[in-house]
Formats: C-alpha cells, sequence, structure tokens
C-alpha cells in the first residue's frame, strides 16, 4: 500500500506539472510572419509596408508585367501572334475574354491588394516621424492613385466613350481592411470618380515628394516626377491638353532625367547584372532581381533562349511599321525561326512604368491637339525622340500630319510596353483580329465592349454589388 | 501489449478466496496453435466452487486444490474451455481458439478492447496480410481491404501523396486525412515536398514491421482523439516479440514493375495530316505549316514520308526491378520480450529515373521489471531516399512528353544528340525544337533527391497500482528530417530559365514530441464488467526549414551550391502548434449482453482563436449481444448477433498553425526589406465539430463460419472552417471562417466466410460501402478547386462536384464547339438550345468525382503447402476531369501537342454530325473547360495476386530450417476500366485538394509489379 501511495502522489504531482507547463504551451507565436498588432507600431515600420506596397505594386498581375501585356493582346492586331498555353493570352489576343480570365482577375486583385496596403500606410501615417511623413505619404498615393487609374482604364469605359460621369469603372475603397468585420462590399464607383480620386493622389505625390531635379537624387522609389507624369498621363487620356503639357513640361524642363542616347541601352540586357537601377530615361520602374520580383513581361515576351517562354512571335506587319534606318528596327532577335522583341530580354530586368521618351510624346500630342496648337513645340519634341532612334526630324507642318506622325512615333517607340491599346481608344482606331493570309477575321471598334475587361467572376461571386460590364453579362 | 492488457482484463475476472487446502498444482497454459504461453487463463477445480486462479504472464499458475478435486477448468475469452484430469502435482493446458466467438482484439485509443464487445466502428487490417507487398507505402497495401476507406494515389510517381478517406471528406478547407497514430503516437505526416508534387511521410515505415491496422471511423471510437477524429484515425501497431525461442526469419522478394495502362495518340501520319488539316481551318498558310513540320521533324523531309514515328510515350519507361530483404529476430523470455528487425528496400518505378531506396531498423523491447512495473521501448530508425520527378504541371514531368510530335525523333541527327540538347546555331539547347521542352532532357542533366531520415520512438512505463488499477505513461518522439537536392544542368535551359544550372536545396527538421499518461481501471462486479481509461495528453510540433537557391555552375560536373556563383535565394523558416488534452473512457458491460461505452476528450490547441482555445468531444454508445440471450441459445444457426447505436462528436484543426492571426509577411524590393498583410485576424475561429450516428449489426452464422457486420451512419459537419471568397477590393482574396455545413451518409458491408476448412481451406472477404457528401450550407459561397475551376465546392452538391459548361458537340454547320446554354428558364427547367458562344454557357453540374460505391473481394486457398489467394478492387461511379484534354484532344486548337487519336473523328465538312469539333490550329475551337473533357472513372482492378508453397516440414527440417515458403506475387495486375486515359486512379499532384478531386493532368499511371519471393524462418 505504501508503494501505492508514494505512487499515486508522484503521478499526481506530475500531472499537475505537466497541466501547468503545458497550458502556457499553447500560446505559440507565429516565427515566420508577424502578427498584425505588432506589425504597425514605429515610423520604421509604417515605412516597411510602404516597401510592400511597391512588391505589391510590382506583383506579376499588375506592374511585374500583366497589366501591360494584357491590354496590348487586347489591343493588338496582328503585329504579333501568340503560341502558348496561357489560355488567357488566347483570349485577349482573340478578343474573347472569359470573365474567369485569371490574368484579367489578377490585374483586379493585385490592384486592390496594392491599393489596401497603400490604405495602410496612409492610416498609419501618424506613426511616422516627420523627416519622413510628407516623402511616405507621397509614394503610398502615387501608388494608389497609379493603380485606380488603371483599374479605371481597364475595367471601365474610355474617357471618351459616352459619360465618364456615368459609366462605371472600379470601387473606390480608401480605408484599408483590418478584420473580417471591416470588409465592405463596395459597388463601382464611376470613371470620372475614379479619375478624379487618381488625380487628387497623384496631385498630393506630385507635391509632397522630392522634386529635386539633380539626376544624383534619383532613387528607385516614385518622386515628384514620376507623379507628374500619371497626371501627364492621365490628362492626356481626359484630353486635357493643357495640363497635360504642363505636367510634361515639369519633367522635361527639370532636367532630371535625359533619354539613354542608344535606344536599345535603355532597356535592361541579360549581360547585365542581375539588380539594375534605373536608367536616366525611367521616371518610374518596377524593380527585379533574381532576389524579387518577377518579370511577366519577360515570361511572355522572350524566347526561352532569354529565360522567356518563347511564345508571342513578332510578325512582319510590325517590321513594316518601321521607317528605314530606325533603330528600334533593331531591337528584334530572332531565335532561329521566330522573331522576338528584345526589350525584355533580361529575367531579372525592371519592368518600366513610365520613361521620358513617352513624356515627349505626352508633350508633343498635347500640343497638337489643345485648342491653340503648338505645332513647332511639337515637332521638337517629337524630333528628340527620332533622332533618338537615328531617324531625321519629321518633315510633317500641319497639326493633321504631326498627329499621323506622332501616333506613328507612340507606336514604335513604345511597342509592347502596354500602350496600345489605350492610344487606340484615344485616337478612335479599330483593332482586328486577322488569320495568318492578313485577311481580317473580326474587327473592333475603339468603343467595342471586347476591349474592356470583365469585372472577374470571382469577384462578382463574393460582391453581389458589382455590375458586370457590357457584353460579358 | 495486447496480450498483457487482457491479463490485466482477466485478473479481474478471477475471485479468489482463502479457504484452507491440501494439495498444490501447478502447471503452465499454452496457445494450441504455436505454444505460445497464455496469461489470464482462468483456472478452476471442477465442480468444486470459490476454488481458483489465472495463470501469469508466463501462463504459469499455482492453485490449491481440495483433496477430492478430479478435474481443473481452463477458460479463457476467445479460447475453447478444456478440462483436464488431475494427474500427479503438474497439470499443462493446450487451449485451441474458438472460432465461434468473435474474439478478435481490436486497438483502441489507449487500449484495446475485445471487438465482442465492441459498440464503436472499427476495421482491422491484420500485418500478415499486408507483408511484401512491393507498394511504398501502407496506405496502396490496405486498399480495398476495408469498407468505407477510399484510398486514392495522385499517380504511379514512387513515394507521392496518397489520399485516403474515411467515410468520405468531412471537410471544405480543412485537411480530409486520418490521424495517423503508431503505437499509441501520433505521427507527424506534414508534406515537405517543395516541387509541387506531394510526398507522403509514412512510406518512412516498413509495412513487414506492422502487426495490425485498426480504423476507428465513428465517433464512439475515435471521439477520443478529439479535435483531430473527424476524418477518422489509423492506429498502427507494430510487432512485438513472444516468449519463447529465438525466431528469425528472412524475407526476400525481387520483381519488376510496368505502366498500368497507356493513352492512344497520333502517329507522325496522322500528325502530319490532321496538322495541315488544323492550319487551313486555322487560318494559316500552308508555308508556316509545313514550316512547323518541317521544324519539328529535326530540320528534314522525314515528316513527310513518316519515316519518323516517335512512341513518345514509350521512352519515358526504365526496367524497373523491385527488391526487398528483411531480417527478424523475435522472441525473449517470459520477463523480456524483444523484436528486431532490418530491411532494405529498392524500387525502381517503371517512370524514367525514379527510384526509392530505404533502410530501416527497429527494436521493440519489453521488459517486466518487477511484479508491479512493466517497461519497455518502440524505436525505428530508417534512410528513405527518394529520386524524384518534377511535379505533373511541369513542362519536365516526364508525362507530357505525349506533347512532342510524333514526327520528332529521339535523337537529333544533326547533333546526334537528344532532340533539344543543342542548337547547333547558338551552342545552347533549342529554344523552339522540338515542341516544347523535352522531358528527357530533364531525366538526363537534373536529379530531385528527397532523403528522409526518420526515428520514431517511444518509451513506456506501465505500474500497477491495485489489481484493478494500472497507470501507463508514454513518452515518444518522431523525428523526421528530411532534405532535398535539386539539380537542373545546361540542358534544361529552356525548362528552367537559365543555361548554366539550377540548384537547390533544403532541410527541414520535424520534432513531434507527445506523451500520454494515462491510468486503466479495470473491474468485474458480479456480472458487471468496468474498463475505463482517463488521462492527459501532450503534442508539441515544431518544423525547421532552411533551403538554399543557386545559379551559375562551372558545368553539369558541379552540382552542388558552393559552385554556384549566384546564390539567387535562402529561407529559413520555423512553425509550430501544440495541444493538451484531457481523454477519459468508460466501458460497462453486463453479463456480456449489455454494452455502453462513454469517452470525451478536452483539447486545448494553439491553432484556434484565444475566444475558442478548448473544444470538448464526447461520444457515447450501447451494445446488445442478442446471441447471449437465452432465448437464442437453442438454436445452431445464429452464433453470434450484436446491435450497437454510437452518437458522439468530433473535431477537425488541420487548417495550418496560424489561421485565426492577422498576418504580416516580409518581402523584398530592390534589396530593401518591407511587409504587407497576408491575412486578416479572426479571434473567433474554432474547430470544425462533426457529429456522428452509427447503427451496427454484427451477426455470425454456422459458429462464425460466416460473419457479416452491417453499418449505416450519418456524419454531420458544422462551423466548417472555409477559406471564404471575399472581395478583393478588400485587399484580401480569401479569409479562414467557420461557415457551413455538411454530411456524409453511408452503408458498410463487410462478409467474411469460411468456405472451406480442413484439408482445403477456402475462405472469401466482402466489403461494400456507399457514401454520399453533401454540402448542406456554404452561406451561398461557390468555392473552386485549382487547375481549371472545374471542380466546385456548391450548396446542395457532393464537394468537388464537376461544375462547368456542358458540351454539346460540334456545330454540323462549321465545325464549332457548341455548348448547352442551360439558361435557368424558372419552374426547373434550363434552355437547352446550343450555342458556340462559350461565355452564354451557363455551368451546370456536369459530373461527380466521388464513387457511388467501393469493393473489395479477397479469396485465400490452401491446399497442402500451397496457397493462393487474390484481392479485386472496385471503384463505382465517378467521373475524372481530364485537365490536359484542352491541350491533347482539341484538334491543335491550343497549341501544336500531338492529340489523342479521338481527334482523328473532328468535323471536316458541313452536315457531319460528331461530337469531336473541327481541328483548327490555335482556333480555342472547344478548349474551353467543359464536360467534353468528362470520362466515366470506374475500375475493377485485379490489385493483388499471390501464389505461394509452404515446402514440406519433414523436408525442411532435414535442411535445419523451420519453415521456407516461395512466392509470386502480382500487384495491380489487371485493370477493367472505360476511362480512355493512362489510369483511372489518379488525383494530379500539381492541382488536387479538397475540391479538385478526379483531375487527371498528365498523370502517370500506376506500377503493374510481378515479384518472386522467398521466407525462410530458421
Amino acid at each position: 500500500m505504501k508503494k501505492t501511495k508514494y505512487t499515486i502522489i508522484a503521478l499526481s504531482s506530475l500531472l499537475v506539472l505537466y497541466s501547468t507547463g503545458c497550458q502556457k504551451q499553447l500560446d505559440i507565436k507565429p516565427k515566420d510572419t508577424v502578427e498584425q498588432d505588432q506589425a504597425i507600431k514605429t515610423s520604421k515600420d509604417v515605412q516597411g509596408v510602404l516597401i510592400g506596397a511597391y512588391t505589391a505594386a510590382g506583383l506579376r498581375g499588375l506592374y511585374g508585367g500583366r497589366v501591360m501585356s494584357t491590354n496590348d493582346f487586347l489591343a493588338d492586331d496582328g503585329d504579333f501572334s501568340y503560341f502558348g498555353t496561357f489560355s488567357e493570352y488566347t483570349e485577349l489576343s482573340n478578343k474573347t475574354i472569359t470573365i474567369n480570365n485569371f490574368f484579367v482577375e489578377g490585374v483586379w486583385d493585385a490592384g486592390f491588394n496594392t491599393i489596401n496596403v497603400c490604405n495602410n500606410v496612409l492610416a498609419n501615417l501618424n506613426l511616422v516621424d516627420a523627416a519622413n511623413k510628407d516623402r511616405v505619404e507621397g509614394e503610398a498615393k502615387f501608388l494608389r492613385g497609379l493603380a485606380y487609374f488603371d483599374l479605371a482604364r481597364c475595367f471601365g469605359k474610355a474617357w471618351n466613350d459616352g459619360t465618364p460621369t456615368s459609366n462605371l469603372a472600379v470601387p473606390i475603397v480608401l480605408t484599408p481592411t483590418t478584420s473580417v468585420d471591416g470588409i465592405q462590399r463596395v459597388s463601382r464607383s464611376t470613371v470620372a470618380q475614379v479619375y478624379t480620386q487618381a488625380i487628387a493622389d497623384l496631385k498630393v505625390a506630385e507635391e509632397k515628394l522630392n522634386s529635386d531635379p539633380s539626376p544624383a537624387s534619383r532613387t528607385p522609389y516614385a518622386d515628384s516626377f514620376a507623379a507628374s507624369a500619371i497626371l501627364a498621363r492621365i490628362y492626356l487620356t481626359q484630353e486635357n491638353f493643357a495640363d497635360a503639357e504642363t505636367e510634361a513640361t515639369k519633367i522635361i524642363s527639370s532636367g532630371a532625367f535625359s533619354l539613354v542616347s542608344d535606344f536599345g541601352s535603355e532597356f535592361q540586357h541579360p549581360t547585365q547584372p542581375t539588380r539594375v537601377f534605373n536608367s536616366t530615361e525611367d521616371i518610374f520602374a518596377i524593380q527585379i532581381s533574381n532576389q524579387s520580383g518577377f518579370n511577366a513581361l519577360n515570361e511572355v515576351f522572350a524566347s526561352a533562349d532569354f529565360g522567356g517562354r518563347g511564345e508571342t512571335v513578332i510578325n512582319d506587319q510590325h517590321f513594316a511599321r518601321y521607317e528605314a534606318g530606325d533603330k528600334r528596327a533593331e531591337e528584334f532577335y530572332n531565335d532561329g525561326s521566330d522573331n522576338f522583341t528584345s526589350k525584355f530580354n533580361n529575367l531579372f530586368g525592371n519592368v518600366i512604368v513610365v520613361r521620358l521618351a513617352e513624356i515627349y510624346l505626352i508633350r508633343a500630342e498635347a500640343r497638337i491637339r489643345k485648342s491653340a496648337p503648338d505645332l513647332t513645340g511639337a515637332a521638337q519634341d517629337i524630333n528628340i525622340v527620332r533622332n533618338r532612334a537615328k531617324l531625321a526630324n519629321t518633315t510633317a507642318n500641319t497639326a493633321a500630319a504631326l498627329f499621323t506622325v506622332l501616333k506613328h512615333e507612340r507606336r514604335v517607340e513604345l511597342a509592347f510596353e502596354g500602350f496600345r491599346l489605350w492610344d487606340l481608344k484615344r485616337y478612335k482606331e479599330t483593332t482586328e483580329t486577322t488569320d495568318e493570309d492578313g485577311n481580317v477575321a473580326a474587327s473592333f471598334p475603339w468603343n467595342s465592349p471586347k476591349l474592356i475587361f470583365p469585372i472577374p467572376k470571382r469577384e462578382r461571386d463574393a460582391n453581389p454589388n458589382l455590375a458586370q460590364n457590357e457584353g460579358y453579362q | 501489449m495486447k496480450k498483457h492488457l487482457l491479463t490485466i482484463l482477466l485478473l479481474c475476472t478471477c475471485i479468489t478466496l482463502g479457504f484452507a487446502q491440501n494439495r498444490v498444482i501447478t502447471g503452465k497454459v499454452t496457445d494450441q496453435k504455436d505454444g505460445s504461453p497464455l496469461p489470464g487463463v482462468s483456472v478452476t477445480v471442477k465442480g468444486v466452487t470459490g476454488v481458483g486462479t489465472q495463470t501469469d504472464i508466463n501462463g504459469s499458475y499455482k492453485l490449491s486444490v481440495p483433496a477430492t478435486a478430479k478435474i481443473l477448468t481452463f477458460s479463457f475469452l476467445g479460447y475453447l474451455p478444456k478440462e483436464v484430469a488431475i494427474a500427479g502435482t503438474t497439470v499443462d493446458a493446450q487451449l485451441g481458439t474458438d472460432s465461434k466467438l468473435l474474439n478478435e482484439v481490436v486497438v483502441v485509443g489507449y487500449g484495446t478492447q475485445s471487438k465482442r464487445s465492441l459498440t464503436g466502428s472499427v476495421s482491422k487490417i491484420k500485418g500478415g496480410d499486408i507483408e511484401n507487398i512491393p507498394v511504398p507505402s501502407l496506405e496502396s497495401a490496405i486498399q480495398g481491404r476495408s469498407p468505407g476507406v477510399y484510398i486514392q494515389a495522385q499517380n504511379g510517381k514512387l513515394g507521392q501523396g496518397i489520399q485516403v478517406r474515411i467515410r468520405g471528406a468531412s471537410s471544405v478547407s480543412a485537411g480530409n486525412q486520418p490521424l495517423y497514430v503508431i503505437d499509441g503516437m501520433p505521427i507527424t505526416v506534414d508534406d515537405f515536398s517543395t516541387n509541387g508534387a506531394s510526398t507522403n511521410p509514412l512510406v518512412d515505415l516498413n509495412q513487414n514491421d506492422i502487426e495490425s491496422i485498426d480504423i476507428l471511423k465513428d465517433a464512439s471510437a475515435a471521439a477520443i482523439y478529439g479535435s483531430r477524429a473527424s476524418n477518422g484515425v489509423v492506429l498502427v501497431t507494430t510487432k512485438k516479440g513472444k516468449a519463447g525461442s529465438t525466431k528469425i526469419t528472412y524475407n526476400q522478394y525481387y520483381g519488376f514493375s510496368k505502366p498500368t495502362g497507356e493513352r492512344k495518340f497520333l502517329d507522325a501520319q496522322q500528325y502530319v495530316t490532321l496538322l495541315r488539316e488544323a492550319g487551313t481551318a486555322g487560318g494559316y498558310s500552308s508555308a508556316t505549316i509545313e514550316g512547323r513540320l518541317l521544324r519539328y521533324s529535326a530540320g528534314n523531309d522525314d515528316y513527310k514520308t513518316y519515316k519518323v514515328n516517335t512512341d513518345w510515350q514509350k521512352q519515358i519507361i526504365q526496367h524497373a526491378p523491385v527488391q526487398n530483404y528483411n531480417l527478424v529476430f523475435s522472441g525473449g523470455t517470459e520477463k523480456t520480450k524483444f523484436y528486431i528487425s532490418g530491411t532494405y528496400n529498392d524500387q525502381k518505378g517503371w517512370i524514367l529515373k525514379n527510384q526509392i531506396n530505404q533502410y530501416s531498423l527497429r527494436t521493440n523491447i519489453e521488459n517486466q521489471a518487477n511484479s508491479w512495473l512493466t517497461i519497455g521501448a518502440n524505436l525505428s530508425v530508417s534512410r528513405t531516399q527518394n529520386h524524384r520527378l518534377d511535379n505533373d504541371n511541369a513542362f519536365s514531368t516526364p508525362e507530357q512528353i505525349v506533347a512532342l510530335a510524333p514526327i520528332t525523333p529521339v535523337i537529333d541527327p544533326r547533333t546526334g544528340l537528344l532532340s533539344g540538347a543543342l542548337d547547333p546555331a547558338t551552342g545552347n539547347p533549342n529554344g523552339n525544337f522540338p515542341t516544347y521542352f523535352n522531358p528527357l532532357l530533364n531525366s538526363e542533366s537534373s536529379y530531385f533527391i528527397t532523403t528522409d531520415y526518420r526515428n520514431l520512438g517511444n518509451v513506456f512505463g506501465e505500474i500497477k497500482l491495485m489489481p484493478s488499477l494500472t497507470f501507463r505513461s508514454e513518452v515518444g518522439m518522431d523525428i523526421l528530417n528530411s532534405t532535398e537536392d535539386n539539380y537542373a544542368g545546361s540542358l534544361t535551359l529552356r525548362n528552367s530559365g537559365t543555361g548554366n544550372g539550377v540548384g537547390f536545396n533544403s532541410s527541414v527538421t520535424s520534432l513531434n514530441f507527445n506523451t500520454n499518461n494515462f491510468l486503466h481501471f479495470l473491474k468485474d462486479i458480479d456480472k458487471s464488467n468496468i474498463d475505463a481509461v482517463g488521462g492527459m495528453t501532450y503534442q508539441r510540433q515544431q518544423n525547421d526549414l532552411n533551403s538554399i537557391n543557386g545559379q551559375q555552375f562551372p558545368s553539369d560536373a558541379y552540382k552542388k551550391l558552393n559552385s554556384a556563383a549566384d546564390i539567387t535565394g535562402a529561407a529559413s523558416n520555423s512553425t509550430s502548434y501544440s495541444l493538451l488534452s484531457y481523454f477519459a473512457r468508460a466501458n460497462y458491460k453486463y453479463d456480456d449482453k449489455y454494452l455502453l461505452t462513454l469517452s470525451g476528450r478536452i483539447d486545448g490547441s494553439s491553432r484556434f482563436g484565444a475566444n475558442h482555445r478548448y473544444g470538448f468531444f464526447p461520444a457515447g454508445s450501447v451494445g446488445w449481444v442478442l446471441s447471449q440471450e437465452e432465448f437464442m441459445k437453442n438454436q445452431k444457426l445464429v452464433s453470434e448477433l450484436k446491435l450497437r447505436a454510437s452518437y458522439g462528436l468530433t473535431g477537425n484543426s488541420e487548417i495550418g498553425n496560424f489561421p485565426s492571426r492577422g498576418l504580416f509577411s516580409a518581402f523584398g524590393y530592390a534589396g530593401v526589406a518591407g511587409a504587407r498583410p497576408t491575412q486578416l485576424p479572426n479571434p473567433n475561429l474554432k474547430w470544425e465539430t462533426t457529429a456522428t450516428t452509427n447503427l451496427g449489426v454484427d451477426v455470425g452464422f454456422f459458429n462464425g463460419r460466416l460473419s457479416g457486420s452491417f453499418e449505416v451512419y450519418l456524419k454531420k459537419t458544422k462551423d466548417l472552417l472555409l477559406n471564404v471568397q471575399v472581395p478583393a477590393t478588400s485587399g484580401f482574396t480569401t479569409i479562414t471562417q467557420n461557415l457551413g455545413k455538411l454530411q456524409n451518409k453511408g452503408l458498410e458491408i463487410q462478409i467474411d466466410s469460411k468456405n472451406l476448412v480442413g484439408k482445403v481451406t477456402w475462405s472469401t472477404s466482402f466489403n461494400f460501402s456507399i457514401n454520399r457528401n453533401k454540402i448542406t450550407d456554404l452561406k451561398g459561397q461557390i468555392l473552386l478547386g485549382g487547375g481549371d475551376q472545374v471542380n466546385r465546392a456548391i450548396e446542395g452538391q457532393p464537394l468537388g462536384i464537376f461544375y462547368t459548361a456542358e458540351f454539346a458537340g460540334a456545330d454540323p454547320k462549321n465545325g464549332d464547339a457548341l455548348y448547352y446554354k442551360n439558361t435557368d428558364l424558372g419552374n426547373g427547367k434550363r434552355d437547352r438550345t446550343t450555342t458556340n458562344d462559350y461565355n452564354q454557357a451557363v455551368p451546370v453540374v456536369v459530373g461527380d468525382p466521388n464513387p457511388k460505391y467501393l469493393a473489395g473481394l479477397n479469396n485465400s486457398v490452401s491446399y497442402m503447402g500451397f496457397d493462393f489467394s487474390f484481392l479485386l478492387q472496385q471503384v463505382h461511379g465517378n467521373k475524372i476531369y481530364n485537365g490536359g484534354g484542352q491541350y491533347m484532344s482539341t484538334g491543335f486548337s491550343n497549341g501544336f501537342d500531338n492529340q489523342t487519336i479521338d481527334q482523328l473523328q473532328s468535323w471536316t465538312k458541313a452536315g457531319q454530325i460528331t461530337n469531336v469539333p473541327e481541328a483548327r490550329l490555335f482556333g480555342g475551337n472547344g478548349i474551353s473547360p467543359s464536360s467534353r473533357f468528362l470520362d466515366d472513372g470506374s475500375y475493377i482492378r485485379l490489385k493483388n495476386v499471390v501464389l505461394g508453397y509452404n515446402f514440406p516440414k519433414s523436408w525442411v527440417s532435414k535442411i535445419k530450417l523451420s519453415s521456407v515458403r516461395v512466392y509470386a506475387q502480382a500487384t495491380n495486375l489487371i485493370t477493367w476500366t472505360k476511362y480512355k486515359g493512362w489510369d483511372p486512379e489518379l488525383n494530379s499532384d500539381a492541382f488536387s485538394g479538397n475540391i479538385t478531386q478526379g483531375y487527371d493532368f498528365y498523370a502517370a499511371p500506376q506500377a503493374k509489379t510481378i515479384t518472386f519471393g522467398l521466407n525462410v524462418g530458421f
């Protein structure tokens, strides 16, 4: 019996020990990640979340490249052909987007993810030390404004198509979501509302961010000129040529940026190191390296020799666009049987969001099209871009002729960089699907509903307040 | 252990009364079958009440009997009672087993129970049934052997994840695999694979060391495992030694594997012809098409004469020998018993470069230290090396080789090397020849090796506190170190994106600590019997992972990362969870007729929100053994009849370690670190709860020659842990919430028959089960599976239902793919007109990946020294979606992939009625997900056949051996199926999940293995 007594005493004390010791063990904190209530406590934390906003913006679905490539595929009228297994690109190329198109959904999801991260930054600005406060606010608003503008373009009708004040774009969310209960089911705002929001954000960014024109003060992050550049783009889209010219001039006359003398050198090539900062021409670019980021333009446009999938072949129709001697026509290569663009040959190259050549062309267009055209100024801007491509000055001297030259310059200068759809909508042009023999299979005018992304099905399943776009009901 | 617990059980049935006696009899009681001692046997004097004892652990007894005593009676549960006349002072007895009784002992949580008094639902598989079956893990070996257990391999790659569903899937987003417990310890079953295809940690266990597998299916049996029991519990018990002379056995087998099936693709002539047609229909000039043909024909005109006709799927088949060597020592003394085994297993897969290689050792030892203390240890160590293949969604996975054109030669005549290995123009591997990256280049230039080192061990002590009360303490650790070593060489440029080699190395150390401490009370009071356990258990698992990626190697001769010039990534991760629980169970039995079991567990888990850290999981069951009633005693037909019913709650918490927390994750940008929110907090998160009702009848006829077990169950799960889709405008696309309900209901039948006994024995075992899964409430959510998102979770439908556009064949006018519009017209009708605009076709339910029923039929015959057995396994009524169909079965509408032969029926001229739309190169004609790619997945498989011969004892003893058996065995020998793919047993390793089921994506077929073996007893 003695034995039993001792054993029972020993056992019960053991049980008590286990119980108390183990109770504490139930409180295990994650180590790979940080809990929300620990994540934003200091100024440095908020600045870290701002970096997080850049990583969100750089997701492959968005400025990692697909916001450019998806729209280029949708706009293309036969300059290139897609021979790949991503049915998302095939659908875009054929202008038959389905509501499940994963890349379209990716633009939406990554876009709003970026906006939410920016909202997290902006909601915690009070924590940021005075020295950094303006910069942090400005950069977050830059990214948010940029994202809203592109989402509005992708998912809403063009500005010049009907009534922007009643056409629907995307929902506007300006506060961070931090709890399950905080998830809102927001309806779509109008195109005008979203543009207004984007402009408001970018104006704050333009005002608060670094505007020191010294080339030495350039960083990989957004500055005041980057905000001006996107504002110029928005004003051009709105056909507000005066403001577009003003914004473009701010950048050009600052001297903060200069065209890279050799066109091909503007694009990062595989021989370059795996982490390259911006060129003198880049106003804003998503930074990619072999450590972080993903270049979705390399994926879709480069051949297998350069880390791409080798599925997007450039056709003769595109080569025919170049004037003889145009250096830009050399930015291609043949992998033995097919032609590819060289613009995205670095697997870890940065994805350029806006560069100086575009700003010259924006200003040229604004000068041609504003109520009191400045044709001389426009020609000068165009010639700067042409001269860099080793072409002579343009001989056009009427507004109409210069406009034609301008359109052409945009097409060859900015090819595959995500501009074509917006240009054709602004110019009210038509795109088509063609077969290999050049016969038109189907034709899509600039305001065709097929040239607007559908609201992703997944999103509408989760938020019944979202109306679908025309043609996708 | 079983025997030991029985001892305790029977100790208490003994009623000892002290009287003055005048004669002492001693003796030993053994099992008639193998001479092993039987502890706990009641020894009484016939005709004299109040005199009796029980045999001790060694089967010995000592009993004082009156001088008048003439006959001793020996009785023991599960054995026929025996009367022996007293002659002298030593009376030994040999007891034979009683086939009439359901005398099996089943392992239940924290103990064992005789099957006879069981009121819950437990299926038992004996280790002997799965010995020497040449499959990489035990799940494959038990396929078809137990009702209600649906086991599905992903594909034929060795050591891949295997899906086990016990009575259906009980969760939409949380885990659906059962809890695995080995010798009392829940083991680590995490998948540490990083290549996109899961691995199976159970591969590390040696099947030949398994004594039994007990599957706990209903709440009464499983609720004692609380928050992890909803998917059933698989209890594995390893072999233990028995007292007696040391037995040495040696097992060896050797064999080879082949694929079970193949899929038919176009040959060279068909490819060229159809591609030309498709090119024209797709609007391509003939120059373009001929250019492509020329390219894929290695730049020569051979394609015009179909001279090269490569059957690519044959190129990935390798000679696949299988070998296994196993040496076992077991035995011991009355006080110390041991089991020691060592095994070497080397299995080559039929798929090029696939191989698994394993060493394992096990020692199980038990010692009775003194009259009140027993101690022991079960320890195993193993090393398993798996030469793995890329996941099904990679161009480099071998089965994707079928996409290559049959006109492409294996060896490029221009270079004398594998096609794609060298482009003379660039000096690099070809970027555009053959059609896609050639998987053979991957086999030649790269490797992916997973090596597991696993220590699985526990020690235990059992103290007899009082005759009816014992305390048992178990402490165990499962230490798994899993490393991955990967190198992709220069030939893989087109796949890996770099031409100078890419390397990856990772190491995970998983420590799973577990302790169980519980009291066991067992007592008879008159006709009542109480068997109760209660105690606590604590478990903590921590996984630490490190990994490195690097590129730029001097040449393919350098493969380790110390030679990489560019380290592109490195990571260390750590994650853990803990579980603190209290449990209790009481079995009450009255007069061997009326049975009652109550159990409960309180689980505290680190995984859940602060508001719901503890959960309670109770269960109860009752049984009535009718055959023990007086009114049943007078008939001979029914020898056993028991009714039982159970109800209880179980939980599911397999949702990752931190699902309830709001999380920020770090990301780098231009060399600067930042963070962004990646998960929203949900402090209310708790486990899923499943309420299970189970009704069963166990019946035996003709003295147990024919027996059957019939069960029906209803499992209702609520508070589903769902990855709920939320508007992306919140910055998140999903959050984990308790939302929704589902249910499984079903029927299970198990029938065993000893058709012939005696010289020729023939026994048949049949099992049949039906499970119906239905999601009853998702609050209107529609959850999508991976892959093409054709699998859905939808209210009112089974989990994983195929929900997509309904294909309507080809338009006779123009060859367009047509779909039924299926627009809801109200009043339950749908618009059955067709459209060629895919977006106009409303998705509908087109099929179910869940089988309608499962069945297994096992037959064993023995005559003289021969034994023969075969197992048929059936899965019926499930559908399979071919996710690769959009590439391989759409008439080049999605690329230059070689096509399946059904594409020869494609539409070619107006008026033609066919189900195959026009072949249009890159025309996207019918490539969108639809019922077009759905197929019947039913099959019957001759899972296992064995023919063996035991050499006669007389002959064997001459060569100083105790037994010799030779056998031939075939696994997956024949498969009967209508499925047009390679093999109907599949689940894409790249896409499958809870929702994505029955999804084929270039799944390599299962292995058909034939082995020849030898078992020798020394």
